[in-house]
């Protein structure tokens, strides 16, 4: 309000009279006495009903904490927590209330320590409960200290209840008293009044109209005040030292959901809620206290959702410097703070999907060089959180000297764009002292206005395992390139399922090209191959995709360049099936064997040529001799000398039988033909072969037991040839008069057939060399025995070739158990096989 | 021709003088069998028909016609398809007793052999082919 010259004048008049009138009427009750009267009479019971309203919040404490300690219902903690506040706001009142009497603001400042004890006593006892138990908390709302802080409360509420009540009976005592005094001056101070009236009626009148004209003046700016406020998207108050809202904008109703009648002089317990309230108090006491407050809260919305507000709390000061309130400016900073939490959360997220995975994380402040390395980065160097410092120089004083300038380079090239990414590999120090290789991946992920990078995120990757993986790979290939070189082989690798096939330089190399790595398919390779070869390389490739033989073997022809024939042996397996069992990549190795073969070829014609030159006139030599041993009237002398020339001849003959066979043998190229054998049948023809060879030596043979059909996939001649060696050798070593045993037993998988003497047995240290050629314990034996010393490498050579063992038992003066097995064929595939071929005796 | 009919004639077919001589006395002194020899195989195939062999012994490796063309040719003649041959060579190889055998020979005897040895193959030989050719 304005006040002007005239309207000064106006009241210095009017206050004379009106002192005039209060000399005259010193002892006179004025109306301004009644009203003071009035006034006090309503502060007293505002006071005693606040009392009222503290005793009632106290009684309430008790009821919810002695029903929490029995019921132990946590809508008992809140409704005691609810009391317990309320008391504060009513100890807030109370000391407003009694701000004009001395006495009763000290006893209220009692209460306010009683109700603060009072309330943390309920809490200790609340604790005990929740820790010892009922009992113990019970025991302890009985103890004196529990009880004397009540009885303190209570005496302290008694005795303000008390004086407010005396200070009435005071105040209406004084009350009777002025009112005894009236009579004597009332008409002079109604006459005065009536003067007083008249005059002020004349200034007020004047002053009214000025006032008037005034008030619209301040309407205006106020309008224009609150149309600027209210246009603000910050909500705004003021609120007093009673702090009491004076002043508030429409975003601080939007807020509270509340009109502005209902916050206009509210003290901020009533307009914010106790809660709320409570919340902020610590804020309001530094802005009363004169400083400046700035916070964000999280605040209920009328949704039931948070709101984030930031808020400043202003002092404002009055003339003499004493705070006389507050602004409160405040901004719903929701938005961001959602933002900055999501943001908060996807980077906790992706940190932890990738740290899940094994990978490291930094984090870079390009602008101050801080870089952020997650627990995982430092484990993988074996450093623990206080050993590693967030800043760049702990990454780049690690890097491999060697590998640094590359790195640092790489790095660069991306932050200013030359690069698309930033990858790079390069080994770190560990804290052990070795190294390891990473690989480091990063990305900006945010720039400034420029497009100067200022953060940027990235992982490592701990790729030692990888980087040794591929140098083994790569000595291996080299290891490899270096036998293939060696070797002359092809390496070739078919993908059935795209139908490719790759061939190493090899092949090119073998077809008379320069050397070159070759893709092809299938058809084409097979055109390349001799027509009579062919439909064995497509048996054979069925075969071994369909899982029917183990591997890929085979010897075929394919035409070079120049038109020629060369001989290729192809092996290979399937490396590769998938869940049903379906090949789906076949790899193996292609030799030029056109050499071997033709090795082969003039070994054959040897053999043949050899064969008739020796034996041509041996067959004269034996047939002579054989004719003149039948010749009769022939001397003994005579005789004699026929029988020694006849039985030196025949051993020529087996001799060179011997070594035709054996080298047949030793030709890798040779396959014995397999079929269906039955082996008793076999043991039987070939006892009775060699039965007539044994008896030349005294010595009997025989097939120990029955055993039933013994089938095996293996070659009746060899067989045969088998067994001859082995009995010949047994009878020969075998005393006179004993017998050579013939066994056959099923062992397992395989048969095994036992050749048993009653010889000597082989000496020890003869034992590793028995199935070597010409080996024979005394080469007198030999001799004595007409042995070839072949027999037995043969025998083994046949065996081996026809997949089976053969082996002995001895000990000196023991004899000797000479045995092979075979694997046994089950019976079912030769159900209807035909009869062995007669084993011929030979 | 049938077990009724036993073996008589051989004719065999040889270019070594010395095996001519050492075959002919075993099969003649040990089998009591007629024998014609033929020192190749030209003579064998001018000679066959007169002579009516029951059974052919033919050597493999001989100047001129070796013992497969011999066996060829004298299939060729009148009435000497099914006579039986049987070869008599010093080449163990399997795969040559194999050819023979698919290209028609009855048998194959390995040289040298006992005189004695000879005698029993040349029966064995023969019972099987009667028993086999037998109605």
């Amino acid at each position: 309000m304005k006040f002007t010259f005239k309207t000064g004048i106006y009241l210095v008049v009017a206050t004379t009279i009106a002192t005039l009138v209060a000399i005259g009427g010193a002892y006179q009750l004025s109306v301004t006495e009644r009203v003071e009267q009035a006034k006090a009479e309503t502060q007293s019971q505002r006071i005693i009903a606040k009392l009222e309203e503290l005793v009632s919040a106290k009684e309430e404490a008790e009821s919810a904490t002695l029903n929490y300690l029995i019921g132990r219902s946590e809508q008992e903690l809140e409704q005691l927590r609810k009391a317990g506040a309320r008391s504060q706001i009513e100890i807030v009142y109370l000391a407003e209330f009694v701000a004009d009497n001395a006495i009763q603001q000290h006893r209220v400042a009692a209460l306010d320590v009683a109700t603060k004890a009072m309330i943390s006593l309920r809490q200790q006892a609340i604790r005990l409960h929740q820790q010892q138990g009922t009992a113990a908390a019970l025991s302890f709302i009985s103890s004196d200290a529990y009880l004397g802080n009540a009885r303190e409360a209570e005496r302290l509420v008694d005795e303000m209840r008390r004086e407010e009540r005396y200070l009435a009976a005071e105040r209406d005592e004084r009350f009777a008293a002025r009112t005894r005094q009236l009579t004597p001056f009332t008409a002079w101070s109604a006459l005065m009044a009536i003067g007083l009236a008249l005059f002020a009626a004349a200034a007020i009148s004047r002053q009214r109209e000025e006032r008037r004209m005034t008030e619209a003046r301040l309407h205006d700016q106020e309008k224009q005040h609150r149309l600027v406020t209210s246009s603000v998207p910050a909500m705004i108050a003021y609120v007093d030292t009673r702090q009491r809202l004076q002043f508030h904008n429409h975003a601080i109703e939007k807020l509270l959901d509340l009109p502005g009648e209902r916050l206009y002089n509210h003290h901020l317990a009533e307009v914010l809620g106790t809660d709320n309230y409570m919340s902020i108090v610590p804020e309001i006491k530094l802005a009363l206290q004169g400083k400046r407050v700035d916070y964000e809260r999280k605040w209920p919305g009328k949704d039931g959702r948070w709101q984030y507000l930031a808020g400043s709390f202003i002092p404002d000061y009055d003339g003499t410097g004493r705070v006389r309130g507050f602004f409160a400016m405040i901004i719903d900073v929701s938005a961001r703070k959602l933002a900055e939490e999501a943001l908060r959360a996807s980077e906790e997220r992706w940190k932890f999907a990738l740290e899940g995975a094994g990978d490291g994380v930094w984090d870079r402040n390009i602008q101050t060089g801080e870089i952020l390395y997650s627990r995982r980065y430092q484990e993988m160097l074996g450093f623990s959180d206080e050993e590693f410092q967030n800043r760049r120089e702990e990454w780049e004083k690690r890097i491999h000297p060697e590998d640094k300038p590359r790195v640092m380079a790489e790095l660069q090239a991306y932050l200013h764009g030359k690069s698309p990414d930033y990858a790079s590999e390069f080994r770190m120090l560990c804290k052990d002292g070795s190294w390891k290789w990473l690989l480091s991946r990063g990305m900006v992920v945010s720039r400034d206005a420029d497009g100067k990078p200022l953060r940027m995120i990235g992982t490592h990757a701990d790729i030692s395992e990888r980087v040794r993986q591929q140098e083994e790979i790569a000595r291996v290939n080299e290891r490899l390139d270096l036998a293939l070189q060696g070797s002359k082989l092809a390496i070739w690798d078919v993908d059935l399922a795209a139908g490719s096939v790759y061939l190493s330089e090899g092949w090119a190399e073998m077809l008379g090209e320069a050397p070159h790595e070759t893709f092809t398919d299938g058809a084409s390779l097979l055109e390349l191959v001799h027509p009579d070869d062919r439909e064995r390389i497509r048996a054979m490739s069925l075969a071994t995709v369909k899982g029917a033989s183990p591997a890929y073997h085979i010897e075929h022809r394919v035409r070079t360049r120049s038109g020629d024939w060369r001989w290729i042996l192809s092996r290979g397996r399937v490396v590769k099936r998938n869940a049903t069992g379906r090949a789906l990549r076949v790899t193996g190795t292609n030799a030029d064997i056109t050499a071997r073969k033709e090795i082969e070829r003039m070994k054959n014609e040897f053999i043949s040529v050899v064969s008739h030159e020796l034996r041509t006139p041996l067959s004269s030599i034996v047939g002579s001799l054989g004719l003149l041993a039948g010749m009769t009237g022939l001397s003994e002398q005579t005789q004699t000398l026929i029988r020694v020339a006849r039985d030196n001849s025949q051993r020529l003959v087996r001799i060179v039988n011997d070594i035709l066979e054996f080298e047949k043998l030793d030709s890798d190229a040779l396959e014995i033909p397999l079929e269906p054998v039955e082996l008793e049948a076999l043991l039987s023809s070939a006892i009775a072969a060699n039965q007539g060879y044994a008896e030349q030596y005294g010595v009997g043979m025989a097939l120990a037991g029955s055993h039933g059909p013994a089938w095996v996939n293996a070659n009746v001649d060899k067989l045969m040839q088998v067994m001859a060696n082995l009995l010949s050798n047994a009878a020969k070593f075998s005393p006179s008069g004993t017998h050579v045993e013939v066994r056959l037993a099923r062992m397992r998988d395989v048969f095994r057939v036992s050749v048993i003497d009653s010889g000597p047995g082989i000496p020890e240290e003869f034992k590793p060399r028995m199935f070597e050629r010409f080996a024979q314990a005394d080469s007198s034996t030999s001799r004595q025995r007409g042995g070839t010393g072949l027999g037995l490498a043969i025998c083994k050579m046949i065996i081996d070739k026809l997949g089976g063992k053969i082996d002995f038992v001895s000990a000196p003066g023991l004899g000797t158990t000479f045995y092979f097995d075979l694997e046994a064929h089950p019976p079912a595939t030769h159900r209807k096989a035909e009869r062995p071929r007669a084993a011929r005796a030979s | 021709m049938n077990m009724e009919h036993p073996l008589k004639k051989i004719m065999l077919v040889e270019d070594d003088p010395d095996i001519q001589l050492i075959t002919r006395l075993s099969l003649e002194t040990g089998g009591g069998y007629e024998v014609r020899v033929c020192g190749s195989g030209a003579e064998a195939v001018q000679s066959a028909r007169a002579y009516a062999p029951d059974l052919i012994l033919l050597d493999v490796m001989m100047p001129g016609m070796d013992g497969l063309a011999t066996m060829d040719a004298l299939r060729k003649l009148p009435g000497m398809a099914a006579t039986p041959m049987v070869f008599f060579t010093a080449n163990t190889q399997d795969q040559i007793r194999q050819d023979l055998l698919r290209r028609g020979a009855l048998d194959v005897i390995i040289k040298p052999v006992e005189p004695n040895a000879l005698v029993e193959q040349i029966r064995a030989i023969w019972q099987r082919f009667a028993a086999g050719s037998s109605p």
